[in-house]
């Protein structure tokens, strides 16, 4: 069904390290568009080593990283050093017959390789240029570098996460990448939209800083309207009880319970069907306000002999929201998920094996089945590329790689040893080394 | 009229709450005509805090306000045969159409695809709900802690002995509004390129699932569950008290160790002992004593600005009020402001990036209910 992927025919240049643009882009290769993923032999990707497959390190680690997996998979990828002239030179080449050039280095790094948009819109007047940073690419703190664990904190979300009487918290150390990079893929569908329309390329700049404030909307209004900073409010909502974590039977093991209308409750009263909730004190939201921490305390009571599962699917059969809280193994073998197909197992070259790998966040019902191709290894379309799509010959090709302008391995792989899970284990990192993952996963 | 990306795109948005909403507000900012089409008594959201001095009125909830901007408002009871059938009569040459219900809701209605592909057949329509359109959970009832507790997020998230903890505010809710906002824009351009309309389906659950990473990789890469943290060893990664505030110190990959050292100004740190990642964990009592003493010498804006001299991503931990007045925000001018009949002249959020050739628009406010009944509805309705 390849005629029904929207994408097709689109070519995007993407400079992109780690997840919070290599991860904006995956949806749009699954979707057909063809993606050179360009990286330095001096500087590769520095996602491309981790989480290395069993923990061992094998003979190219590089290739073999778990992150650069799922982040670039349905790319082409090679080598460049933009260091070089002849570098300089191959890459716009590459932009004179492409739509798209989507980075996330500083501000100062495309500038100063003079490959920024004003640079790389004489060379395709169309060309779209995305710029992901973390501050955006003006103003007194242009030049700051931050990942996500940082945008967090500068956004504003670790402020407003954490306990009632706790200092703020930081959740997820990804999690502003990943919100950065759904912010990057809606812009650029948004550009090759106006190009489709009108034929002008245009340049984003896109801060997550800026995108992250962006989604705590309602926590700016409250500034704006009332001048009330806010703050920290565990679990709870300020309009709904019970809305919170309890504990389950077994060890860290906890179940979230939301009623957010008085017909829910009496839901949740005639499913758990035992006279302590039958208070009619607690008919009526204002009731169950006020009385909150008994409530609280109550339903903490009901489900710290239950099994969380068991919770979950008797609360949810008689109509009152409420989710386990699952660890990552919960995540992965979860059947609601298989499903959807949300998870669907790859074959990698040993010793990665076969692994599972997630579908793109926007199903188009439309294309049955998006592309699952492998993400590419380092340099492994040097050839394709510069011979095939940018007519170089076999001598000049073999000249380049003599003069280290491409590179067929790294020069830098930026592997670090893996963690030694037995420690972190031991030092209380983990919940558990589950040996039989495989098992479980099907692979 | 405008001249943004989506001029002359018609959207039909039967969306209520959080991530609905902000699918719709990034399309109408970016130029399309959303019509959003609330229940008689509103959508949830209108009842929603934030609301000025605490009073609330359904005009004037801070979180409507935001999310519904460049919006037309009609109210139109879906239940009743006229207001399906004036459904029917937008759709009918409207590009796309989006809902947030559960799945069973647009079919119950009579509103599934099938139907309004006869009234309509290049229409895009996208649904984005809390576990997507299929699957054994489909039906369930989610709120944003249900979906931060299934995503695996809250179970990393919080005190090592205490409860896992959600982030604040409505995370998982943004996420899923931005996917179904790029799963449209894709549709349309399958569509203008050759193709049909088609469905576009939206699980808010995945969408906070993908945060996860490389934490979810580590299982099904290696086999380890990761849970929350000790506090042990961890004092990099986590927020740190200053003389004023919370910053976030953290090494990064660019700079070395010993450079740290230098720029925190502990030169007991470069000693050989604490060289490598393995080394300081085991001596992590040592190095977290040392720096935490350190951190309160100065204030966390001070830190900020001298590390990232030093090339470190260190970052402080900012409230509202700190991003109100936050020097990088006004000079790129983030904010933006505009009046509204009930509330008056507020700041507001700006977009999430800048378009050089097609800027986002922010001329209109949230509609009132049923401020554009007679408008739209051709008086019926007024």
């Amino acid at each position: 069904m390849i005629e029904s992927l929207p994408l097709k025919g689109i070519r995007i240049i993407e400079p992109g390290q780690v997840w919070a643009l290599p991860y904006a882009i995956a949806p749009l290769a699954a979707y057909g568009a063809e993606v050179i993923k360009v990286e330095s032999a001096v500087r590769p990707d520095s996602s491309r080593g981790s989480p290395q497959p069993d923990a061992t390190v094998g003979e190219e680690p590089w290739n073999d990283g778990g992150m650069y997996h799922e982040a670039n998979r349905n790319k082409l990828g090679v080598s460049l050093d933009l260091n070089t002239d002849q570098g300089k030179e191959l890459f716009k080449e590459l932009v004179s017959v492409s739509d798209v050039v989507a980075q996330n280095f500083p501000p100062r790094v495309m500038r100063n390789f003079g490959l920024d948009y004003p640079a790389l819109q004489k060379i395709k007047p169309d060309i779209i240029v995305l710029d992901s940073t973390a501050y955006g690419s003006s103003g007194p703190w242009q030049n700051y570098i931050g990942y996500g664990s940082s945008l967090q904190a500068v956004t504003g979300l670790t402020y407003v996460t954490g306990y009632e009487d706790s200092g703020p918290v930081q959740g997820g150390i990804l999690f502003n990448d990943t919100l950065g990079a759904l912010n990057a893929t809606y812009a650029i569908l948004l550009a090759l939209a106006h190009r489709e329309r009108t034929g002008q390329g245009q340049w984003i700049d896109l801060s997550q800083y800026e995108a992250g404030v962006a989604h705590l909307g309602e926590a700016f209004m409250e500034f704006a309207m009332n001048s009330e900073v806010p703050t920290r409010r565990g679990n709870t909502h300020p309009d709904h009880a019970p809305y919170n974590i309890y504990r389950c039977a077994g060890e860290d093991d906890w179940v979230s319970i939301t009623v957010t209308s008085d017909a829910e409750w009496a839901n949740f009263v005639r499913t758990v069907a035992e006279p302590w909730a039958s208070n009619s004190d607690w008919e009526t939201f204002e009731g169950r306000l006020a009385q909150r921490e008994s409530l609280d305390d109550a339903v903490g009571k009901w489900t710290a002999t239950r099994n969380k599962h068991d919770v979950m699917h008797l609360l949810q059969a008689g109509g009152v929201a409420c989710g386990a809280v699952y660890n990552t193994r919960e995540i992965a073998t979860d059947p609601h998920h298989s499903d959807r197909g949300f998870f669907t197992i790859s074959q990698h070259p040993e010793p990665v094996g076969a692994r599972p790998h997630s579908a793109p966040l926007f199903g188009l019902t439309g294309v049955p089945q998006p592309l699952e191709a492998l993400a590419p290894k380092f340099g492994e379309y040097n050839h394709q590329i510069f011979c095939d799509l940018l007519g170089k010959s076999e001598a000049a090709f073999a000249e380049l790689l003599e003069h280290q302008v491409i590179a067929d391995i790294p020069a830098n792989p930026g592997v670090t040893p893996p963690p030694d899970s037995a420690g972190l284990l031991r030092m209380g990192f983990l919940a558990e080394r589950d040996a039989e993952y495989k098992t479980r996963l099907g692979i | 009229m405008n001249d943004s990306v989506l001029q002359n795109i018609k959207v039909i948005d039967l969306t209520q709450n959080i991530a609905g909403p902000y699918c719709t507000k990034l399309l109408a900012d970016y130029g399309a005509d959303v019509i959003k089409v609330e229940r008689p008594d509103g959508d949830p959201a209108r009842r929603m805090g934030p609301f000025p001095g605490h009073e609330p009125h359904p005009d004037k909830s801070g979180i409507f306000l935001y999310l519904n901007t460049n919006k037309r408002g009609v109210t139109l009871d879906l239940k009743s045969d006229d207001g399906r059938a004036d459904l029917l009569n937008l759709v009918r040459d409207a590009d796309v159409l989006v809902e947030s219900y559960s799945p069973r809701v647009m079919v119950s209605l009579g509103l599934d695809y099938q139907t309004l592909c006869a009234v309509n057949p290049k229409l895009v329509m996208t649904s984005v709900s809390s576990f997507g359109r299929n699957g054994r959970y489909s039906e369930y009832r989610a709120t944003e802690l249900v979906l931060y507790a299934l995503c695996g997020m809250a179970y990393i998230t919080g005190g090592y002995h205490s409860a896992p903890v959600k982030h604040g505010y409505s995370q998982a809710q943004y996420l899923g509004g931005v996917a179904a906002a790029s799963g449209t824009i894709a549709a349309l351009l399958g569509l203008w390129r050759g193709g049909t309309g088609q469905q576009v389906d939206v699980s808010i659950l995945e969408c906070a699932i993908s945060t996860l990473f490389t934490t979810f990789l580590e299982y099904t890469y290696a086999g380890n569950v990761t849970r929350r943290q000790p506090s042990e060893g961890s004092s990099l990664r986590y927020p740190a008290a200053t003389k004023e505030g919370y910053i976030l110190p953290t090494p990064g990959v660019m700079g070395d160790w010993d450079t740290y050292a230098a720029m925190a100004d502990v030169p007991e740190l470069q000693d050989p002992k604490f060289a490598t990642p393995a080394d300081r964990q085991l001596h992590s009592d040592e190095v977290d004593n040392l720096l935490k003493a350190k951190w309160l010498e100065k204030t966390a804006e001070e830190w900020f600005h001298h590390a990232q001299e030093w090339r470190f991503p260190f970052s402080p931990v900012q409230t509202m009020e700190d991003i109100s007045g936050s020097p990088q925000l006004a000079d790129r001018g983030y904010f933006v402001e505009f009046p509204h009949p009930a509330v008056g002249t507020l700041r507001y959020p700006g977009g999430p990036f800048r378009m050089s050739k097609t800027p986002r628009r922010q001329a209109m406010a949230a509609p009132t209910l049923g401020q554009h009944n007679s408008e739209v509805l051709g008086g019926k309705k007024s």
